[in-house]
């Protein structure tokens, strides 16, 4: 195998992992807006808190055998009480005020930015404005080789493991057991759903909670690649919005490809397009458009899917029928 | 009840405007020249207020990425500066502030007009994180421009050259900018009341109905857009010249989140209410920002407040 | 099409829909649809619920455009116009579910009807609510309906009566040439649809009428035309005592599997 085809290969990989990691925080939020009907702008609050407590947790058990494992484990049900807090405290009240969709809709908005910027204070108070890191178990560090000339961290291969098993249960969840079924339910009419016997307002729950454990657990497998920082609050919520409106709002399957797309156009934009540029543009002049056309490329994506396809590319069937 | 609170929010409204266009003497007479830093920096956030206001107020369009026409107008001013210091920029380069001025309507317009076409195609939600997405690719777009300071922006070495005003001198900087205000808040009276006001409210309320009545729905949304966008733009030039410095942070999503928050906190389609929002937000955030470095947690959680106010469920102690 | 009943009619056609189809995935809404209205005259949709009268309504409103066949307005094609600008060639419509203009008051809703056929909206100066003749002639309207001590009222604070009366006016204000009425009854009261019947009465002869309607006395007192549409397909279509005696009509209306029934006794 060439150098060149094996660069591509690697680059590749890293780009489904990228997908992988966003689409953990976008099934979180695509889940609570398709089901729930709740736009959350504290979506990337629970990926920076889920960054922050595994980080901190894997600090207190600096030398103990799976410290880091155990703060990732042991962040999740502290998320996920954090996503039912939010639900029972915001989202419920505002659901029950009677408003328009529209008034609902910006409502939500404003108050999930508050509760973002509330939970970056807090945090900044709790854990300062520095970034802060871990240290992986030894079997996390080394590299694997796949075929001859193709290595790859050993990491990148657990985050795309992991994203992958995380896809395939939720995928399981929602299409084979009672669960989903109620879930799905909710999702295309929530009064026909409890009139039907679901118990709603226990899935509404469930939903923030299985939410937030998901953005917390995006958040905490980032930071052995960046570190924890405030900056992932507001970082990652717009990348996680642009990948479900392009995967279609509410709907897991779409946000599974779009954060796959999204991923890997990303890292091959910042791998390779410099050098696609240089081929038709002055060299220094590629050299500078290429890092600000490669952040744009998604937002670009995103254009092109809604003038192609204004709902996005899997709609859900029943949303906005009604 | 009503009347009274009515009564003492007009009050208050006419006696902000009042205190705004005294506030250089008022700051001098006290001696204290960072009230009307203050004071001018509220008069250019309320008038890329009026402009939300106009798109969110009348027409019912959520944008959260109004502060990207801040950024743009801001640019349109510094970068022919920079070149007017340091060559190059072809047509760009020039200090007159008027055609600064052009520049940052003409390219917050177009911007406007782009982004709101593509945007317009969709409702409710969509609209809103599209508008978003769109002030972030322009925010990474202006990361990108290297040689206008990238990531960290860039300061203005000279201030917009205008005919018989020195912007230089505090005072008539802020003046400028409590006329340009002044203007806004009169443009935006006069568009509500006109036709295009009601119509552009007809098509808040129900745009099927608007179009079996013979109203072209969309090219109107987009005309406000575009308008709101203008004069956004028109702060962002008095911004550039107010703090002598510009970056990409300019259009970050948060900004566009404040901005929100004063049209809101104002009353969506009220007149005066812009001023009302921004005075109450700069003045908590340099408030709050005085007493605690963690100012965007009362900030945040009043925000919160807010939004469950409106929505009646603070009044009903939660119970629906 | 053989049953098609003609019958000498006085009055230029207003609309006409001439093979008109349409199918959402394989499901043949429209197919091969004739219609006709003719000037000064009450054409009535009925059918089943589910036979295709709303999507038919809408096409030639212009919420959807047929996969083919034609539809005329005054002799002028139609078929891909926007809604708007059917509107502005006289094509008016009033809502099943009343879709008044929430937040605006009644005033407002009028002036806007009234305007809506020719002014521009490009206007950004003036107070619109002083500028004549618009506003007299909407103050006129609302005065002729009886809502004139209502002007000044947001609409949501109207009786379900009134908002169905300011439908109408909205429908009506621009003095258009056809007026599609979709289902003028629903959910009125039998004094308040006795009313209503009265009303499109008055009107009868002054716009062409095409009237989509489940109130079979309704439909039997006002329409000089019947058309029964069934499954995308119109069965039947002439006078009412002759679409009232036709079998398959009564088939379709009376056999099994149709949900609803005509409201008003069956055809003796």
């Amino acid at each position: 195998m060439s150098a060149e085809a094996a660069l591509i290969i690697t680059q590749l990989l890293n780009g489904v992992q990228l997908g992988l990691l966003l689409f953990l925080v976008a099934a979180g939020l695509t889940l609570i807006f398709g089901v729930l009907d709740f736009v959350n702008l504290a979506h990337g609050a629970f990926v920076m808190l889920g960054a922050f407590i595994s980080a901190s947790i894997a600090g207190m058990l600096q030398g103990v055998p799976g410290g880091w494992l155990l703060g990732v484990v042991l962040m999740l049900p502290l998320l996920a009480l954090l996503g039912m807090a939010l639900e029972l405290l915001l989202a419920r009240p505002l659901q029950r005020a009677g408003l328009t969709p529209a008034a609902l809709h910006l409502a939500q908005v404003l108050a999930t930015f508050g509760v973002l910027l509330a939970c970056s204070a807090v945090a900044m108070m709790i854990w300062g404005t520095q970034g802060m890191g871990v240290v992986l178990p030894g079997w996390l560090r080394g590299q694997v080789a796949l075929g001859e000339a193709v290595q790859l961290p050993a990491y990148r291969l657990f985050i795309i493991v992991i994203g992958l098993m995380v896809a395939l249960a939720l995928h399981l969840l929602l299409q084979r057991t009672r669960l989903g079924m109620q879930l799905r339910a909710v999702a295309s009419n929530a009064d026909m759903a409890a009139a039907l016997g679901a118990p709603v307002d226990a899935l509404r729950v469930a939903v923030f909670a299985l939410g937030a454990a998901l953005a917390g657990l995006a958040g905490a497998l980032m930071v052995p690649i960046a570190e924890a920082s405030l900056g992932m609050a507001v970082e990652y919520i717009i990348i996680a919005f642009v990948i479900i409106i392009i995967g279609g709002l509410g709907s897991l399957k779409g946000s599974f490809f779009a954060a796959l797309l999204v991923g890997m156009l990303d890292t091959l934009g910042r791998a390779f397009l410099d050098d696609a540029l240089a081929a038709v543009l002055p060299l220094e002049l590629a050299e500078t458009a290429a890092p600000a056309l490669s952040s744009m490329s998604i937002y670009l994506l995103m254009a092109a899917v809604l003038i192609w396809k204004p709902a996005g590319l899997f709609p859900p069937p029943t949303r906005g029928r009604h | 009840m009503r009347l009274p609170l009515r009564g003492m929010v007009a009050v208050l409204e006419w006696g902000l405007l009042a205190a705004l266009l005294a506030a250089p003497l008022l700051a001098q007479w006290l001696a204290a020249p960072f009230w009307l830093d203050v004071a001018t920096r509220l008069a250019i956030l309320a008038l890329a207020a009026v402009g939300l206001n106009l798109l969110l107020g009348v027409g019912g369009l959520a944008s959260f990425g109004h502060a990207a026409y801040l950024a743009i107008g801001a640019y349109a001013t510094a970068i022919p500066i920079y070149h007017s210091l340091y060559g190059g920029g072809g047509w760009l380069a020039t200090d007159n502030g008027l055609l600064h001025l052009l520049l940052a309507v003409a390219a917050g317009g177009l911007f406007a007009l782009i982004t709101g076409a593509l945007a317009l195609k969709t409702r409710g939600i969509h609209f809103i994180m599209l508008t978003m997405a769109f002030s972030q690719m322009l925010f990474y777009l202006l990361q990108g421009l290297e040689t206008y300071g990238g990531d960290d922006g860039m300061s203005l070495d000279v201030r917009s050259q205008l005919p018989g005003l020195d912007l230089d001198d505090a005072a008539q900087l802020h003046w400028l900018a409590v006329a340009a205000l002044v203007a806004g808040l009169m443009l935006f009276r006069m568009v509500q009341r006109s036709r295009f006001g009601l119509v552009l409210m007809g098509c808040k309320a129900r745009p099927e109905r608007m179009w079996a009545l013979g109203w072209p729905v969309r090219p109107v949304l987009l005309a406000a857009f575009v308008i709101g966008g203008m004069l956004a733009a028109v702060a962002g030039w008095l911004s550039a010249n107010h703090a002598t410095f510009v970056s990409p942070a300019m259009a970050e999503w948060t900004h566009s989140g404040e901005l929100l928050f004063m049209v809101i906190l104002g009353g969506a389609g009220r007149w005066l209410g812009p001023l009302t929002g921004a005075a109450a937000f700069v003045l908590l955030e340099e408030w709050l920002s005085s007493l605690t470095l963690y100012w965007h947690l009362p900030f945040g959680l009043l925000l919160i407040g807010i939004a469950l106010w409106q929505a009646g469920v603070l009044q009903r102690g939660g119970r629906p | 099409m053989s049953r098609r009943q003609d019958r000498v009619q006085d009055g230029q056609p207003v609309l006409q829909v001439r093979g008109v189809r349409k199918a959402f995935g394989g499901l043949q809404v429209a197919q091969d649809i004739d219609l006709e209205v003719r000037q000064g005259t009450v054409h009535a949709l009925i059918g089943p619920n589910g036979a295709g009268k709303t999507t038919l309504l809408a096409q030639i409103c212009g919420e959807i455009i047929p996969d083919g066949g034609r539809i005329l307005l005054n002799g002028q094609d139609i078929t891909t116009l926007a809604v708007h600008a059917r509107a502005r060639l006289g094509l008016a419509r009033s809502f099943q579910i009343t879709s008044l203009l929430n937040g605006l008051s009644v005033f407002d809703n009028v002036l806007l009807a009234v305007l809506g056929r020719s002014a521009s909206p490009w206007r950004m100066w003036g107070n619109v609510r002083r500028q004549e003749p618009f506003a007299s002639q909407a103050r006129a309207l609302l005065e002729e309906a009886g809502l004139a001590r209502r002007a000044d009222d947001d609409v949501l604070a109207l009786s379900h009566g009134e908002q169905r009366q300011l439908e109408l006016v909205l429908a009506l204000a621009a003095s258009p040439a056809l007026l599609l009425l979709d289902e003028p009854m629903a959910g009125l009261s039998a004094a308040e649809s006795a009313e209503m019947t009265q009303r499109l009465m008055q009107l009868k002869g002054h716009h062409a009428m095409l009237l989509v309607e489940h109130d079979m006395d309704a439909v039997f007192a006002l329409a000089d035309t019947v058309s029964v549409l069934v499954n995308g397909r119109i069965i039947a279509s002439g006078p009412p005592e002759v679409v009232r005696a036709n079998a398959e009509v009564q088939a379709a209306y009376l056999g099994e599997g149709m949900e609803e029934q005509p409201q008003s006794r069956p055809p003796a």
